[in-house]
């Protein structure tokens, strides 16, 4: 890698897109327009505010190409994954419409439309059940230098499909930047299931948009396990009568990570539900953020939403921000959200000692639970599995526990 | 008469010698901001040296700050430089004689929230001698607390009188820097109330600011500054139960209050100044910053309002909780019907070791109102042991109108605890059914349903207010359902 | 005092009463009997006003007027009272403030001044002992938190209180156990007399033990198929809805 090709991020965005067919210019376009007029987020952009970008903004990087997830499973029946770059060859007119699904990007997101190359497209076609779930992995790998990773994925589910996707995204901490951008599509009925694991995902900004038709369900299961300065959103739009979407999330921090999971659920037509649960624990001096919005537009009858965001601070050189809002414009809702931040309850780890549990051990049972309870709704066994394993590792004195749970 | 309607009789008398050219019968400074205004307005007042000083360096402050953006509200853009930032009371001619001459829609008004018939004079504006009765109640009532060694007076009158008091506090709470309101108030303030409670001593009565109504059509950048030493109480309330008949107008006020070891200050806010009809054509645009320092161990801070006029609100009622062992409290219930939009709400900064806050927000949105309740708490690294409770509940009546949840929180301290909930209904068919079924009209439903929802808070006021508090919230809601 | 004539109801187009005639007159008291779904809440809500019952045929009249044209309220002022099967909590609301507002609103409508604190106090304190209600739940928020018992002996409280002209009582047993009815009964038997009609809509019989009826009527698909006396009841308890309506096959 040498130095001699490496820019800024905005400084790589051409001034011209001549490759691909026109919609896919105009929307690389659109989003480079965007960039030029609004650059990336300072710490005056609202939904940036704690979680400062600006060594990344400034800094220069090489572009690496390797920004394909793999498939780490075989390809279940009923399932096709294809290339993106040879399909908008082949048979651009498949994608159009299909990408950008969430409206004109932003920020990170633009940079990732208008400067991807490759990717996947997962297709489930109508009426097709797949039970056995997709594995994709993207290893970020340990540059020398400073690489960028633009990895974009798209998956659509017909109407009455059924997905499960695990998604990782693992590596070592190093200067690699990925952006990746994931876009579900669900038609009417469809289902999808969506594990996503950070496992010392380094330097990441990602981003989930999900656009669901009638009576679509979709359910989110994310862990973030450390990360040096990760920024991940997850955002939904309700856009059909009686879709629902079920949003979890735990994160667990340590050292000087910094965590940042943002979700914004756009209840669009009505007898929707939406359901968020993230959890999170910092210690050491780390910096956990969340960040959940719920959108109820005009018109979004009967809509029920529920969202609520626990954390545990562990230690006093660590920070948690959370920031979980409503924004409603229609009447006949139930809507609640909730946020705690404390440390571990006092009464319960006495209760523990009282029936002769060591405290490191009583701390430790305690603080697992406490994530636990996210992990489990991991749908894929093997990776509920190793999620459980990762936290036993990570959370001090929970070796322990092995012999007891 | 008190001395401060004196002293600016007297100013009129003496006519401008800053080089503005007016007669001595203008009652306003001619429309503009700019540093001879500001020295203009100081010297009207008769200030001393410091006191100017430091409105030009607010006012420089200002010029270059921007107007705040984030709030979730729109309001018609404001030209600063047509607003006039200095206007003496209106001579009596031109205002009503008698009830007989007020509008009899406003009257009404009163007669709903039964408000008493001198009292209603006072807020119709009538000019003889109501006005200044109620002035001079006010200062009655000044003899009686300089007894026990309680000042209350206005904030002019406070600059002549403590100055030593007023230099050592003013702007100790809200820099004038600290956002762009606060510092164009503290370039242009008018007037407002002075309060000093000495050490140990308990106000023997609950301090209002009825009186000052009347001067609210005049001054609209009031100033407050409320202190609270060692081990003493004091309740006060400010009513702003004028509603006004204007064009769109700008409320700026700042209000500071300090507690010292052991104090407590309860400042009790129904707020009901013109939300401007029912299309959203006029209104007051009430931008105020209001913020308590629990400076000393073991103080308390407690913030009570109950919101129903203006067109725009944003106010954030805060503390910042220094003392170790203080104590934080914000109860709110806002109403906005019609085309009115508040976004409103508290900051809760914990400092000091076993510093605790409490938020109740209530917020009421009816018609096409808006209603955003946007809260920050931050516990710092040293706020050991610190708790916060929030609940913040929303009450929509009607398909149109909107309420929004923004809370902000920032924990740094491993021993402290916080909790937010939030929840979202409306008034419920069957709810309105069950009471109508009982024999009370819609209308009398809803209000006794609206008043359930914000008892929490309402029943913090005092008495008196909590009886106002819930008229208003019935009158204010008329016309919302059916 | 009532009658229900050949009244048709629809709740979002689709029929539930079809052509109900019902007399009831002062100081009687009709039960209505019938399973799940016939109708019995629909004719008690159309009788009190609630939105979303649209009447395509028939009349009642109430006193003499057309009850139909009236509001919510002015029903409730006239003297008509609905025992609520499910009654609706109110948070903040304390119980006896709310009783008061109503008191006071019908009053006002009669043209009577209304009760000051202290006289409102004594006949709340009175009224309550009739259904044993303790002090404690007067103070509370309208039914909020409360058991379904509670909730029941309320509705019955609220009646003594507005003291109705007529009471339509729907499911007021359900839920309740056997000390419960007994009290709830004994509460709605204090309040029989001459000048007042009941109208008790009930699933079981065994709340017309304690509430023994004049006249029954059973209710099946929207339609009074048998009328009698409480000997009609007992019938039903031993044979079932099943036994009247195969009773009217031809």
């Amino acid at each position: 890698m040498t130095n001699t090709n490496r820019q800024t991020l905005l400084g790589s965005l051409p001034t011209s897109f001549d490759k691909g067919p026109d919609w896919l210019r105009a929307l690389r376009g659109r989003a480079a327009e965007t960039l030029r007029e609004h650059g990336l987020p300072t710490k005056r952009t609202e939904a940036w505010r704690f979680t400062p970008v600006r060594s990344v903004v400034d800094a220069e990087f090489s572009r690496e190409e390797e920004g394909v997830p793999s498939l780490a499973s075989p390809l279940p029946d009923g399932v096709t994954a294809r290339s993106l770059r040879d399909v908008l060859r082949s048979e651009p007119e498949l994608l159009d419409g299909r990408l950008d699904l969430g409206g004109a990007p932003t920020h990170f997101a633009a940079l990732n439309t208008a400067l991807f190359d490759d990717g996947l497209w997962i297709d489930v076609p109508a009426g097709n059940v797949v039970e056995a779930p997709i594995e994709l992995a993207l290893a970020i790998t340990k540059s020398a230098g400073r690489g960028v990773v633009y990895s974009r994925v798209l998956v659509t589910v017909g109407d009455d499909a059924e997905l499960t996707l695990v998604e990782t995204y693992a590596g070592e901490e190093g200067g690699q930047l990925t952006n990746s951008v994931v876009e579900v599509d669900l038609g009417c009925n469809a289902k999808m299931s969506h594990v996503r694991v950070h496992e010392n995902a380094g330097f990441q900004v990602g981003r989930v948009d999900v656009r669901q038709a009638a009576d679509s369900a979709y359910r989110s299961t994310v862990v973030t396990l450390g990360g040096a300065l990760l920024r991940f959103d997850v955002r939904c739009l309700l856009q059909g009568k009686g879709a629902e979407c079920q949003l979890d999330g735990a994160y667990l921090i340590d050292g000087d990570d910094h965590v940042d999971h943002h979700t914004v659920v756009e209840h669009q037509a009505s007898h929707c539900r939406s359901e968020q649960t993230y959890r999170g624990i910092a210690s050491g001096k780390g910096t956990a953020v969340f960040d959940g919005i719920v959108i109820v537009h005009r018109g979004a009858q009967k809509t029920e939403a529920h969202q609520e965001n626990r954390n545990l601070l562990l230690s006093d050189m660590a920070t948690i921000h959370t920031k979980p809002h409503l924004e409603i414009d229609a009447d006949d809702v139930i809507c609640s959200h909730g946020a705690t931040v404390g440390s571990l309850d006092q009464d319960q780890l006495f209760y523990l000692r009282t029936r002769g549990i060591p405290e490191p051990l009583a701390n430790a049972m305690l603080t697992y639970a406490f994530l636990e309870s996210i992990v489990d709704r991991v749908i894929h066994e093997p990776t509920r599995a190793r999620m459980r394993e990762a936290l036993l590792t990570r959370i001090p004195h929970a070796e322990d526990i092995r012999g007891v749970t | 008469m008190s001395a401060s309607t004196e002293q600016i009789d007297d100013i009129l008398k003496k006519g401008y010698d800053a080089g503005f050219v007016t007669d001595i019968e203008e009652e306003y400074a001619p429309p503009g901001l700019s540093e001879e205004i500001v020295r203009f307005i100081s010297k009207k007042k008769q200030e001393p040296e410091w006191l100017l000083e430091w409105r030009l360096k607010a006012y420089r402050r200002w010029l270059e700050m921007k107007e705040p953006t984030w709030a979730k509200v729109t309001y018609p853009k404001i030209d600063f430089q047509d607003i006039c930032y200095y206007a003496a009371p209106k001579t009596n001619e031109n205002a009503p004689k008698s009830l007989d001459e007020v509008d009899p829609e406003l009257l009404a008004t009163y007669e709903k929230l039964g408000i008493p018939l001198h009292e209603r004079e006072v807020l119709a504006g009538v000019a003889v001698d109501a006005v200044f009765d109620s002035v001079s109640v006010a200062t009655t009532f000044r003899d009686k607390l300089a007894e026990v060694g309680v000042i209350f007076m206005p904030f002019s009158e406070a600059v002549q009188e403590h100055p030593e008091l007023v230099k050592r506090y003013l702007g100790s709470v809200v820099p004038v820097s600290d956002n762009f309101y606060a510092a164009l108030n503290s370039a242009v303030f008018s007037d407002g109330s002075f309060v000093y409670i000495p050490k140990g001593v308990r106000c023997p009565m609950e301090l209002s600011t009825y009186f000052r109504i009347n001067a609210a059509k005049t001054g609209q950048f009031e100033r407050t500054l409320i202190i609270a030493d060692e081990g003493s109480y004091v309740s006060y309330l400010e009513g702003c139960t004028a509603p006004m008949r204007d064009e769109n107008q700008l409320h700026a006020a700042v209000v500071e209050l300090v507690t010292h070891e052991g104090a407590q200050i309860k400042y009790s806010t129904v707020q009901n100044w013109y939300p401007g009809d029912e299309n959203g054509k006029g209104g007051i645009l009430n931008f105020v910053t209001k913020r308590g320092l629990c400076e000393g161990a073991r103080s308390k801070i407690s913030w009570t309002q109950v919101e129903t006029g203006s067109a725009i609100t944003w106010k954030y009622p805060s503390c910042i909780l220094k003392g170790d062992d203080s104590v934080g409290e914000f109860y709110s219930v806002a109403l906005s019907n019609h085309r009115q939009q508040a976004d409103t709400g508290t900051k809760m900064i914990h400092l000091g070791k076993n510093t605790k806050s409490t938020i109740i927000s209530k917020g009421i949105s009816a018609g096409h109102g808006q209603q955003t309740y946007r809260g920050g708490v931050k516990i710092s690294r040293g706020a050991t042991n610190a708790r916060n409770y929030t609940q913040c509940d929303s009450l929509l009546i009607g398909d149109k109108c909107g309420a929004h949840t923004v809370p902000y929180v920032d924990v740094r301290n491993s021993s402290s605890k916080l909790e937010h909930e939030a929840t979202t209904s409306r008034i419920g068919e069957d709810q309105l059914f069950y009471c109508r079924q009982r024999g009370l009209s819609e209308e009398d439903a809803v209000s006794l349903i609206v008043n359930g929802f914000a008892k929490q808070v309402l029943k913090e006021l005092p008495m008196e207010f909590a009886v106002e508090a819930q008229k208003l919230l019935g009158v204010s809601l008329e016309g919302a359902v059916g | 005092m009532l009658k229900i004539e050949d009244l048709h109801v629809e709740v979002d187009g689709k029929p539930i009463l079809k052509g109900i005639n019902l007399e009831i007159e002062a100081g009687q008291v009709h039960a209505i009997m019938g399973p799940n779904g016939s109708g019995k809440s629909t004719l008690a809500y159309v009788l009190a006003g609630k939105d979303g019952y649209e009447v395509t045929k028939g009349r009642v009249l109430y006193k003499g007027q057309d009850l139909l044209e009236m509001a919510p309220e002015l029903r409730a002022a006239e003297g008509l009272f609905l025992g609520f099967q499910y009654p609706v909590a109110i948070p903040g609301v304390s119980n006896i403030y709310f009783l008061k507002a109503a008191v006071n609103a019908i009053r006002k409508h009669r043209g009577e001044d209304p009760l000051d604190a202290i006289d409102f106090m004594k006949l709340s304190k009175e009224k309550a002992a009739l259904v044993q209600l303790p002090d404690e739940l007067t103070k509370r928020s309208v039914n909020d938190g409360f058991s379904g018992g509670e909730k029941k002996r309320n509705e019955i409280f609220q009646m003594a209180m507005l003291e109705p002209s007529l009471a339509v009582l729907d499911e007021t047993d359900s839920g309740l156990d056997i000390d419960a009815l007994k009290v709830v009964a004994e509460g709605v038997n204090a309040l029989r007399g001459p000048d007042r009609a009941m109208l008790v809509i009930t699933h079981y019989q065994r709340l017309l033990d304690h509430i023994v009826p004049d006249v029954v009527h059973v209710l099946i698909d929207g339609q009074i198929v048998r009328t009698g006396d409480k000997g009609l009841a007992m019938q039903l308890e031993k044979e079932g809805y099943a036994g009247v309506r195969n009773a009217l096959q031809p």
